[in-house]
Parts: C-alpha cells; structure tokens; sequence
C-alpha cells in the first residue's frame, strides 16, 4: 500500500502543469474567490434620469447618477446600473430594472420617502457556506486530474502489471484515494487558511471546524472521481466537469435558490452536494451536532457508495478482462 | 479533395464521440435551463429574464469550451496516433491541424447555431428576434476562435491533457472578469476596469447591445478581432507544428 | 519433479468464441515452456488466466500446489509476470521501477535493494538505473520490463511475447537471461512468435489453435512426429483446376495444405514423391511459378499441425 502511494507522489514531476494548477493556481481562485466575496457590493447603482432640478435623497446603499438620458438598456444587462429611475412632471418616478419586485419597491421607495425600507430577502447564506460551495466545485472538477494517474496506468498496461502481484485493486484504488484526497486537502486549506489569518477575511467558521469540513468536502470530491475514473475510459476530465458543474447548480452550490419545480427539488435533494451545504450552514449557523447528524451521515452514505460502486466496476471490468 | 477526405475523417472522429457531442449540444441547454431556473428569483419581470441572461452568457461559455473539443480531436489517446501518421503521407503539415481546426469548427457551428435556433424558437430565449443572425455570427466567431486556440496549445504543448487542462485556466479567468457567472460591476470599479481586458466581456457586452439596443457599435470590431486572434493561431500552429516530434 | 502448473479442462469464452477450449497440460520445476501459436490461438488468454488476471469459466488450475481461484494471493507472491506491453512507468527511473513492483511483494530497505540490484544486472541494466525509461531504446525498455517481473525471484516466471521489436543484441541478452533464470531455479512459460527463440530455449513446446492444444512435446519429438519428412512449396496460379484430395492419394504424401497462392505438400522424407506431385499439377493443367523444398523442422511440423504459418 506504502509502494502504491510513494508511485504517485515519484510521478509527480511529470504531471507538473496538472499539479501545479491543483496546488497552486486552484488555491490562488479561492483565495481570489474569498477576496473578492467580502468585497461585493450590496449598494444599486441608480442612474436618475431627469432634466429638472431635483434634490436626491442620500444613501449609502444608493449610487446614484444623474444624467439626462436613459442609459442604454444594456448597461442594465451588463450590470452596470441596477435601475433606472425617472420622474415625470407630476413628480411621479418610474423605477425599470432588471432585479426582482422587492428590489425595485425598495428604489421607488427610497426615491418617493428618502428613506430606503427593510428588505424582507429570504434568509441570506453564510459567508462560509458560499466559500465552501465555491470549494466544493472547485474540489469535484479538479478531484479528477488527481487521479489522473489510475487511467494512465491503465493505458499504459502498468494497472494489469500490478494486479499480478499481490496488490489488489481495491488496494490500488485507496491508495490513488489517498494521494487524491491530500492533493485535493492541503492546498485547499492553506489558501483559505491563509486568506484568513494574513488576509483577515472573513470565512464563516473557525479553522478548526473548516478543517473537518474540508474533510468530509475532499473526501466526497475523491470518491466522485474515483467513481468516475472508473467507469469511463476516455474523456472523464470533461464529463467529471460537466457533471460536477450541472449538479452542484442543482445543488444551489452557487446560489441558494427556492424554485418551485418539484422535479427538480426532488433530485437536487438526492444530490449530496445539496446535503453538504444545508450542513455547512447548519454548523455555520453554530448549530448542535444533532441538527445536521442527518445530513453528514447522508453524505457519507454517498462517500461510501461511490468509492464501493468504482471498486466492484473495476472488479468487474478485470473479470472481464478489461483493464 | 483530398484534405476534405481527412477533414470528414476528423469530423467522424469528433462526431463518434458522445462525450464531446453531449458536452457542445445538450450541456450548454441544460446549463441554461439550470443557471435560468436557479436564478430566477433574483429577476423581475422586466426586460430581461434571468434565462435571457444565461441564455447568452453560458452559450458564450459553452461556445469558449470548445478548446476542449479542439485539443480532444487532435491529441486524446486513441486518434493521436492515427493523426500523426498523416505525417508519413504525402501532405503538407498545415493540411493536419487545419482540419482539426476545421471540423471543430463545424461540429461548433452546428451545434451552437441550433441551441441559438431553438433557444429563440422553442424556449423564448431573447437572442435578438430578428438580430438573431448577427448573435449566431459572433457565436461562430468565437467558436472559430476556440478551435484554433485548442488546436495551437496542442501545437505548443504536444500533449491534449497538458493543453486542455493549461486552456482551462485563461477561460476560467476570462469568464469570471467578463461577466459570465455574475455582473463585475458589483466587485467596484477596478474590477470592472480589469474586466475591460477580458475578451468574454465583450463579446456579452457586443451581444447584449444588439438584443437590447439594436446597436452594432461592437459586431464589426468583436468580429474582426476575433477572426484577427483565430489567424493569430493559426500562424502559431504552422511556426511550432513539428509533427516528427510526435512520432516517437 | 515437482509439478509447478497443474492446468485441467481450462476453459475460457468471449461472448459466444471460446478463446480456450479445454486445455489441460503440466509444467514441472525448472523447465522452459515455449508456448507458440498463431494470433487468436488463445495463448494470452492462457496466460492471462495463469497469471490470475483473468477468472477461467471452467477448468481446474493449480500453481505450485495453490489453487488458482480460492489461493490466488498465494500464487501471485511466487509468480512473474512479463507482460506483451512494456508495462513500465516511464516517468521514473530504471531503478524505482524495479523498486516499485518488488516493493509491492513486501520487500524492505535492504533485501529490496539487494533484488533490485540484482534484477537490473541480470538485464543488463544496472549502469541505467538511474535513466528514465523515456530515453530509453526499445530493446532496453523490453530488458527493463523483464527486470520488473524478476526482481522479487519468482518461481514461476510467464513471459508472453518479451522480444517482441527489439534489436539483436537486446533480444541475445534477453535469451541469456532467461537461460540464467533457469538455471537459478525458475520455471518458464516463454510465449513468442519468434520460432527460433523457442527452439533454442525450451525443454517442452506446446502448440496452441483455436483454443486447443494441438501438440506438446520436445522439439525432437514434434518433428519427429508431425513433420519428419520434406515440405514442397508451390506458388500456384490456378489452384482451382485440382482437387486437393488427388494429392493426398500420392503414395507417401502425409498433408497438403493451401495459403492464398502458396499449396504446401508434406511427404514422408525418404518416398520419391516429387515426380508424382508435379505430374499431377500438370496434368490437371495447373501451372506454377516457384517451387521450393525444405526438410522437416519446427516451423514445417507448425505449418503441418496449424495450416497456419506463425505470423499469420
């Protein structure tokens, strides 16, 4: 097992440009990721269009520029206004915007009383729990590239070679498990570890309780691309990809969304991505252990299906004599 | 004659594969549907729905992956060493990537001018109405565009996992700081500033301009530099495509 | 003689084609087995199963007393591998290699050094060690693939197709090898297409086709048998005119077999066929370009038993 594991990590150095965008280039966009988070702002960028000479109520949640004329309404679609307002002789203002209705009573509000009313948004998520979502995605599309080694060497016939000696492949598969799960682990907690205490930025949780996150965040990444190692023989990186990225939109791993399509709901709640982030707000949310024993035995229920489904196909493809 | 004989050959190879298929015809749909549906509490019913939004923007994205399709037809394990054995016919180098860059191209084309087509038609996706023909031009420019940069890594680099994996990282970057997940403008004035570097950006903003405006400021400029970055490519490809260095 | 493989009734199928049909042969300790046959005969199936890679559909297997289903473990630790591919990992030196699949038998620090010194010098590789297979030549990648099956001194070496592309001076010290394996106390199942190789190295041959073994004995004996006698080779235009059994009703002609335009007649050495033979063709209006003869051998008892030639 020792041998299995030391093999990898002495192949390290030619699958440098795979390594280095898993260890450092990866980290670097969750840095980045967990940077720019604590920096996105909450404030509308209004353009106020009028030709008369109207006081504007101040806010700090409201940048407003006053022209003229209308923007064009792509400045809206690119996100470079939130609203625009205009007013008309009566005094009336006329709010066109391409956020939702609560947004745009709060401007027509704000512009109508000078006072901008309480927003009654569903409940926000943790800052913590969008990082780990972001993490989650990053980790499921790069777990991949850390196995790269399994289906090279069974291209290149060394997987065969090894299953004549007294290695099994369920051996074989753990040990790949394991260099995939620290390839995955150690440079993920270090960029947050580190964009935390040098950086000061906020991440939701302590270290200690982001390291056992991190854990049980890598551990289902690794079984993923175990699993998805394989049951396919070419391509995985681009399907691991597209499944990763597909599911964990379902599994509100970006957006926390409430949608009222059943069919939807009911396979993202099979999703364990989606069991993963309602823990981690859950813990964030400095909840007992109780509350999200639940969800944490639910993903290892997946862990554990996933890393058992990889070892009986390879089983089965050897039997075969596919290897 | 005979480079539309190796052309097809390529094509047949990209078009017998089902995961390249899948990842340019259905993925860049259920994306739409899935990043539209899971946004769309964060939209109003104004002029733009949260699916006229991703309806663009993960076409664009999808349009940009086809790097990957590119690098996959040219260098992935089984027709590598069939298209590098071209190399012992009596043909030109250029024949050997620019049919990879040609059939990709054309699996693109179809590919994303059918989502474009059906996204309008059956879905009600706001792709221009009857600007539509000039979204379905800097789509395929950019899908163009695409085949050639995957071709070239290949090119430079000689491997498809190095090429594909190394590709990743400019479209990763391209798209985060051109708008494709989440406004930029919402991360202040530098970023958007930054944003102004990203190819993506403008290309969202050429296209949002010609649905939402009518105005076609930016289709000749978009257009011609990205037909300028795809001969770039090219250029690049002939100057480091030493095919002997793949015989061995 | 110990028995070192024990094979009864083996049989294997792929989809509805049998690759191995009921085979059941012997090795004992210290013999050199060349297993030859045409493509497709079922040899690598054979070997695959042997090596415990491949679950037989029926059959009984034991290696050195260990059955192969229930004991698989226990025979992977005394048997080696030597696979068709050269299964190496090119990304790491010569020596790592041999250190990586030794490691896996559970050898440590100074025996494993010991073995892998000692593989590598047996293959002629020991200056190399710490080169990377990349910058190898393809005759020393083979050396290497042998060295990461021997290392660990199995007792039951298969080498299925080890010479396979290599340059003469690779393929000698390859053939040495192995003669010194022998001689250290392995037994060898050798798998080749290279007729020559097999009879300068095995003790026993076993000829495969279509998943049957057709014939097993010594080089001696399978000429002796099959093939003592002169094989006549005509390059026929117009096979069409003749019927083969005419052939066979020469007096002293044991076989008779057609290869597209090549018609191969065995006779017994000592009958004057010749004349009969070539008065037939010619009667029958059968007209040829090329006749040659060639006196009983290995090759021609291979031809006799497969109709096949070897590289077919």
């Amino acid at each position: 097992m020792l041998s299995l594991i030391k093999n990898k990590f002495l192949r390290i150095p030619e699958k440098l440009h795979i390594l280095i965008i898993a260890v450092i280039v990866m980290p670097l966009f969750i840095g980045a990721a967990i940077f720019f988070s604590g920096h996105f702002m909450t404030s509308y960028k209004i353009a106020f269009i009028t030709d008369q000479a109207v006081s504007i109520p101040e806010n700090e949640a409201m940048r407003i520029n006053k022209m003229n004329e209308a923007p064009t309404a792509s400045s809206l679609a690119m996100g470079e206004y939130n609203a625009f307002v205009e007013t008309n002789k009566n005094g009336e203002f006329t709010v066109t915007t391409l956020n939702d209705e609560s947004d745009k009573k709060a401007i027509q509000t704000f512009f109508e009383t000078g006072k901008l009313p309480e927003i009654n948004k569903t409940e926000q998520r943790g800052t913590g729990t969008n990082i780990l979502g972001f993490v989650l995605v990053v980790a499921l599309m790069q777990g991949v590239a850390l196995t790269t080694f399994y289906p090279d060497d069974r291209n290149n016939a060394t997987f065969k070679r090894i299953l004549t000696s007294p290695a099994e492949s369920k051996q074989y598969l753990a040990a790949q498990g394991i260099f995939t799960f620290i390839g995955l682990y150690v440079p993920t907690f270090t960029a947050i570890a580190i964009t935390k205490i040098i950086f000061g930025a906020e991440i939701g949780f302590g270290l200690g309780t982001l390291a056992i996150l991190l854990v049980i965040l890598t551990s289902l990444a690794t079984a993923f691309s175990l699993f998805m190692a394989s049951i396919m023989n070419r391509n995985i990186s681009l399907a691991t990809s597209g499944i990763s990225i597909v599911t964990c939109i379902m599994a509100g791993c970006f957006f926390s969304f409430t949608g009222d399509s059943e069919v939807l709901d009911v396979i993202s709640n099979i999703l364990p991505q989606k069991a993963f982030m309602a823990m981690s707000q859950t813990v964030e949310n400095g909840a007992s252990f109780q509350e999200f024993a639940g969800a944490l035995s639910y993903i290892f229920l997946w862990i554990i299906v996933l890393g058992v489904a990889g070892n009986v196909v390879t089983k089965r493809k050897i039997k075969k004599g596919v290897y | 004659m005979r480079f539309l004989r190796i052309v097809k050959f390529d094509f047949g190879n990209i078009f017998k594969n089902s995961t390249l298929l899948i990842s340019n015809t259905v993925i860049p749909l259920i994306l739409i549907g899935l990043m539209g549906f899971v946004t769309q509490s964060f939209f109003g019913n104004g002029i733009m729905s949260s699916y006229d939004y991703y309806g663009v923007s993960m076409v664009i994205l999808s349009a940009l992956l086809i790097i990957m399709t590119a690098t996959n037809a040219f260098m992935e394990g089984r027709v590598k060493q069939a298209n590098i054995r071209m190399i012992y016919a009596p043909i030109p180098k250029f024949e050997i990537y620019l049919s990879k860059i040609i059939s990709t191209y054309i699996l693109g084309t179809l590919a994303f001018s059918s989502i474009l087509i059906i996204g309008q038609y059956f879905f009600y996706i706001n792709y221009g109405g009857t600007n539509l023909p000039y979204i379905l031009l800097i789509v395929n420019m950019l899908v163009l565009f695409g085949s050639c940069f995957g071709t070239m890594m290949c090119c430079l680099l000689g491997d498809e996992e190095k090429a594909s994996s190394i590709s990743q990282l400019p479209v990763l970057l391209f798209s985060a700081f051109g708008g494709i997940f989440f406004s930029v403008y919402g991360l202040g004035k530098m970023v958007a500033a930054i944003s102004c570097l990203s190819p993506v950006r403008w290309i969202m903003e050429c296209a949002f301009r010609i649905i939402y405006d009518n105005d076609f400021a930016l289709l000749l400029p978009v257009t011609f530099s990205l037909l300028g970055a795809s001969i770039v490519c090219i250029v690049i490809c002939q100057l480091t495509f030493k095919p002997e260095e793949f015989t061995c | 003689m110990d028995t070192i493989v024990s094979v009864s009734n083996l049989e294997k199928s792929y989809h509805s084609k049998k690759a191995v049909a009921g085979i059941s042969f012997s090795i004992q300790k210290g013999e050199i087995i060349g297993l030859l046959g045409p493509n497709g005969a079922g040899k690598s199936t054979t070997i695959n199963i042997l090596a415990t890679v491949l679950s037989p559909d029926h059959g009984e297997v034991q290696i050195l007393g260990y059955d192969l289903i229930r004991e698989a473990k226990s025979i992977k630790k005394e048997i080696g591998i030597v696979p068709q591919d050269i299964a190496i990992f090119e990304e790491i030196t010569a020596e790592q290699n041999v250190r990586f699949f030794a490691g896996l038998y559970g050898f440590k620090r100074n025996k494993l050094n010991e073995l892998v010194q000692e593989a590598l010098e047996l293959v002629g590789l020991y200056d190399k060690k710490d080169d990377k297979p990349r910058t190898f030549s393809g005759g020393m990648k083979r050396r290497l693939n042998i060295a990461c099956a021997i290392a660990h001194q199995p007792k039951l070496i298969i080498m299925d197709e080890p010479t396979v592309g290599i340059d003469p001076q690779s393929r000698n010290h390859i053939l040495n090898s192995i003669k010194t394996l022998r001689q250290n106390g392995a037994t060898i199942i050798y798998s080749t297409h290279y007729m020559e190789e097999v009879e300068s190295l095995s003790d026993r041959i076993m000829i495969m086709n279509e998943g049957r073994i057709i014939a097993e004995d010594t080089k001696e004996n399978l000429i002796q048998n099959i093939g003592n006698g002169i094989t006549y080779t005509f390059k026929i235009n117009n096979f069409n005119q003749i019927n083969k059994n005419e052939i066979f009703q020469i007096h002293g002609v044991t076989n008779v077999q057609l290869t597209g335009k090549d018609l191969f007649i065995t006779s017994e050495k000592n009958k004057d066929t010749l004349h009969s033979i070539v008065s037939l063709l010619l009667d029958n209006g059968c007209s040829f370009e090329k006749m040659t003869s060639k006196e009983a051998s290995l090759e021609t008892a291979f031809l006799d038993l497969t109709g096949r030639s070897l590289r077919d």
